[in-house]
Parts: structure tokens; sequence; C-alpha cells
């Protein structure tokens, strides 16, 4: 068994690339720009059951190649621009071309399945959870990427349909939810910038940029990324899928007092400002459901948020800049 | 005013053509393989009617065109065949096209660019009526289906973004001069009370259709008006209208309707409700009623003239 991982030096590809490490599976990982190698991989690199490859992989050929010289049999797509880029055409062609690009990579290069990433920004407009994998969803949306990933699902579930039926390969895809923890780079998330200014002994960035001071009732969906990580390789490397779209979270929520309260347990005196009660954009049971998911593969995050806040700022006490 | 129709010369495209030119608006059409000049306005092309052959999924054709003939709007009709194309190709047909027309649109600043949509957006929902509004799920049973969904989804988000017009034209089931596939019941009736055959009601086609089953079915002239209507209104509330019927047209109502212009048309179909049945199985059209959209034909005044079409001797 091996493994094409796109995106592999991103936030969460990297744990995904340790995860299918960890497994034993020899790994192909693509990057777009920037060389990030982690000691927690090194030893991988050294015997040669990692390899990184610097590809842009919208290049069409570019991953159909990647795919054949190394003999892989399945691809993991994590790859994403992190930013809309400015122009909007170009923008939703390069984001789209993606899946063209990975059908015929997996068509051509013999792959049995293509594991791909969505999120629980698809459920954004829903006035109130728990989200359920089939719930229907409006056909237009300001946001950006609820719009793409929209769009993808719904393309791809046709790709999906019609490779499944020619016997080719699968195409799985999985909603994944809010993440945290070490290499998470643009902090927008809660529990990156209070375990962050928490460890360096600073104030924690509540801007109106940010947000603002959050409201101690508010929830989110937040799952460690060792656990996301875990979880895509237990999708992509079951062998029979019962579906081909799975939500990837805690199936609960954390309030922003469970977060503050972790961080002030991992780092005693750490502070940081609440309001009460909730905001205006506060929806009830705001999770994915995740019994498709626990119920057909076992697989469950195995930290709760107490355990992944003091995980999280256990590496960064370590000396990890993120 | 001008505007550019894509798919120009194709069975919803030359009607619309039409209904364009008779509300005093010209317009370029453009065709891919298959060319037409069906009598009712052939005698336009070259005039206030004109055609150029194009390749609408390359990105810079249709700014090209929109640019040399300075059209303030565009109308996009093209389509694929049904099944003609690979599934990757499909792919890139579909979304490179609806690209195409998004940035051509956008940079060349024109007025208001609408895009067919389809009915077809609706096929996984139980009983109607279907209004636009309607949440959908991200699974779909065909590519026409899919391809919608994705057109809409990504279209809507361009226009939020970019403050582009843009409008989508969810299109019934629609039947009349110049339909090829004869996938519809309304054509396959017609066509076989004018050659007096049996009609193809085999498997493919969806077996031995049941009187009482209904759905939106619309009149390519009417449907023609209506997306003419939402094209060209000054203002628009919402992204995407319904244009069809507003109302079910049941199989039993199609046949009487034959049997009245041809009694002695071989047309035995089921008794009673198929499987498949869904109440209220027709389009909200209140938002393209707002506009002025009103079907003109009944299904029995539909059915008529386009018998009589078939009976002067077109053979589509």
């Amino acid at each position: 068994m091996s493994v094409l991982i796109t995106g592999g030096m991103g936030f969460i590809g990297l744990h995904t690339v340790k995860s299918f490490v960890d497994a034993g599976e020899r790994v192909v990982a693509t990057y777009r720009e920037t060389w990030r190698p982690q000691p927690f991989l090194a030893d991988a690199l050294a015997s040669g059951q990692l390899v990184y490859e610097q590809a842009d992989i919208g290049v069409p050929g570019v991953l159909v190649g990647l795919a054949r010289k190394h003999g892989v049999d399945g691809l993991v797509h994590l790859a994403i621009h992190g930013r809309a880029l400015p122009d909007p055409g170009e923008d939703l062609r390069i984001n789209m071309d993606k899946l063209a690009v990975l059908l015929d990579a997996a068509r051509h290069a013999g792959v049995r399945r293509i594991t791909t990433a969505s999120s629980s920004a698809i459920y954004f407009d829903a006035p109130a959870g728990p989200f359920l994998e089939d719930q229907p969803i409006s056909l237009s949306t300001r946001l950006q990427p609820a719009a793409f990933k929209r769009a993808w699902e719904i393309l791809s579930h046709n790709y999906a349909d019609n490779y499944a039926a020619s016997g080719d390969f699968e195409l799985v895809t999985l909603r994944i939810s809010g993440v945290y923890g070490p290499l998470y780079r643009s902090l927008f998330n809660l529990p990156s910038r209070l375990v962050h200014a928490a460890v360096k002994g600073e104030a924690p960035d509540i801007s109106p940029q940010r947000g603002g001071v959050p409201f101690a009732g508010d929830t989110a969906d937040l799952t460690y990324v060792g656990d996301v990580a875990e979880g895509i390789r237990t999708v992509h490397t079951a062998r029979v899928l019962a579906h081909r779209l799975y939500n990837l979270g805690t199936g609960a929520v954390t309030t922003n007092a469970q977060i503050l309260a972790a961080v002030q347990a991992a780092v005693p005196d750490f502070e940081a400002p609440l309001q009460e009660g909730t905001g205006p954009r506060y929806r009830a049971d705001a999770f994915m459901d995740t019994a498709r998911l626990t119920g057909e593969l076992g697989w469950r995050p195995r930290r709760n948020s107490s355990e992944g806040i003091a995980a999280y700022a256990d590496w960064l006490r370590a000396g990890n800049p993120f | 005013m001008s505007v550019l129709i894509t798919g120009g010369m194709g069975f919803i495209g030359l009607h619309t053509a039409r209904a364009f030119v008779d509300a005093g608006e010209d317009c370029v059409i453009t065709y891919y393989q298959t060319w037409r000049e069906p009598s009712f306005i052939k005698d336009e092309y070259g005039k206030h009617v004109i055609v150029e052959k194009a390749d609408v999924s390359d990105p810079n054709v249709v700014k090209q065109l929109a640019a040399k003939h300075k059209v303030d709007s565009i109308l996009h009709l093209a389509v694929p065949g049904v099944a003609a194309l690979s599934a990757v190709e499909d792919y890139h047909v579909n979304m490179d096209g609806l690209i195409g027309v998004l940035e051509a649109s956008r940079e060349l600043g024109v007025r208001r660019l609408s895009i067919a949509s389809s009915v077809a957006v609706y096929a996984s929902l139980g009983d109607g009526p279907l209004r636009e509004d309607a949440l959908l799920p991200v699974t779909s049973g065909n590519p026409t289906e899919t391809f919608k969904k994705a057109w809409e989804v990504l279209g809507t988000h361009y226009a939020d973004r970019t403050k582009l017009d843009v409008a989508f034209l969810r299109i019934a089931g629609i039947w009349g001069p110049l339909y090829h596939s004869m996938m519809n019941l309304p054509s396959r009736l017609a066509h076989a009370a004018v050659k007096n055959a049996e009609p193809d009601f085999s498997p493919g086609k969806g077996g031995v259709p049941f009187a009482e089953d209904a759905q939106d079915l619309c009149y390519v002239k009417d449907t023609a008006q209506g997306i003419r209507i939402v094209h060209q209104a000054p203002t628009l509330e919402h992204r995407v209208y319904n244009i069809g019927q507003g109302a079910p047209t049941s199989v039993g109502q199609l046949v009487a309707a034959v049997k009245k212009v041809k009694p002695s048309a071989k047309l035995e179909v089921n008794p009673g409700k198929g499987p498949r049945n869904k109440k209220n199985n027709y389009m909200d059209i209140s938002r393209a009623a707002a506009l002025g959209y009103k079907p003109a034909f009944t299904p029995e005044a539909a059915i008529a003239d386009y018998i009589a079409w078939l009976e002067a001797g077109n053979e589509k």
C-alpha cells in the first residue's frame, strides 16, 4: 500500500503524513512552495518511507506523472489555496480544475481510492445543528469556501457515480470540522490564539478583526489536528466504505468558556476576557453528527478539548514557533 | 440593444432568438456543430440574427464574440449533448464554458448574464410545488442535475463577489418544434400521431406512462418568452427564476389533447398513478410572473400548434 498526499506540507497535511507513516505506509507527499521539514518526519525521510515532491499539481499531467512514478494506489487530496485569489475567475478555475486533475490522475495511474477534504463550512448557513451528511443545502452562498466546497462536492458525487459504476476507482469526501493544534499558522480559531498567548505570556489577540471579545457561550466544533489526521487515514485505508461522504469532527460542541478553562488548566494564571452569554451568530447544536464515521469505522477523537489543548501547549512550550 | 445567445442555434435557442427579435432586440447566436435554419427565423439570418460558429468552452471565444458584436448582454444556453462526452471532457466543457461566460461578462461590463439552469435541480425533492429557494442535496441523479447545481453555486457566488448581474433560469421540461432528443413525452406523442405510428414507450424512454402522472412541461414558445422577459427586465430581485408552465400537465391530458387533433392516434397508456408519482409536481413561477411572464399556450393549444408544425412537413 502506498499513498500520495497533496498539500503534504500544510497544517493538516503534515499530521496526515505522520499518521500514514506511523501506520507503516509508504508515503509520497507534494508541496507547492514552502519546505517545512518537521523533526517528527525525519526518520521516515531518511529511510525513504516518505518522499516529498515539490509540484504544482494544478498543471495538467503533473499529478498523474507523480502517481505513476511512485506507483501509488491511493490519493489523499488536502492541497488548497489558502486564500481567495484576487481574480474571481482565476480563483474559480484554479480551485475547481483540481477535481479534473485528480480524476485524470486516478484514471491513468490506476489509483483505487481518492479521499478529498471538504469542510464544515458547507453547513455555515444551516440555522441549527446537528449537521447531517445528507441534509440539503442552499445553492447560493456568499462565503467563498462554502461555495467552492459545495460545487466541488456536487461535481465529485457525479464522478464518484461515474467511476464507481465503471469499477475504476472510488472518490470519498470528508467534511472536516474546525481544526486546532501544532503547526496551525493562521491563528484564526480561538484555541490557537489563546494557547499561543498563554505560552508566550502575552495578551490574546481579540481585536475586532479576529471577531472581538468572545462570548462565553458561543460554540464551535473543534477537533485536535492529530485526531483529524487519524480520521483521514482511517477512512482512506478502510477496506470497504458504505458511503462517499463522512463528517469528521468531535460530534459535539466546545464552548469558548471550556476552551479558556482548558488553556488555564494547561497554563495556570492565564487570563482572557469573555463576554457573558452568546453572540449574534450563535446557532444551537452547531456540530456535525459523526455517527456515520463512528458507527461504520469506529473512529472517534482520542483527545477531548482539555487533552488537545494541553498537548498543544506542550508542543509550543518545547520551542516550536507554531 | 443586442444579446449574445450561446447555443442560440439549439432547440430553445432559436425560439428564444425569435422572441428577442419580435421584441425589437437583435441577437448573435452561436452554434458548435449543427446548423439549423427553421422557417420561423431563417429570414432574419444576417439581418437581426447574426450567426457565429464557436466553441464556447474556449474561455476567450465568448469575450471575442461579445466584443466584436458590441452586445450589451449575454444569455448562456449552450450545453454539450447529453452523454456525448467522457466524464472529464464533460467537466471541462461545462465548467470552462461557465467560467468563460462569467469572465467575458465581467470584463466587458455587460448589463446582464442569464444562464440556463434546469428543473432537474429539483429531481430529488418529493411533492411540489417546486420553489426557487428550496434546499437541495449535494448528490445528484444525473450529469444535468449535477452541472446545473454546480453552475448555480459558482455563478451566484461569482455574482456576489463581482456585482455582475447574473440570473439563473430553471427551465422546465420543454417540448415543441425542433425538439430532437425525443426524451419528453409530448414530443413523442405528437410525432407518433403525425406518423400514425405507436409512440416509443420503450424502457429507455421510461416505459409506458401512467395517465395521472404529471410534471411541469412547457411549450417552447412560452419558454422563449419567459427567458426573454427575465433577461430583459430592468432590475431583478432574485438570482434564480423558474421558467415553466407553473402547473402540472398530466399524461392523460396530453393524450386527450393529441386525440382531439388526431382522433385515430394509437396512444394506450396505463391508468392511474405510477410508482414515482409526485403531488403538485410543477414549478412555482410567481417570481417570473411578477415580471410579466405568463404562459400563453394551454397543453391542448400547444399540441395543436406542434402537430400543425409537423404536418406542414417539418421533420422535427
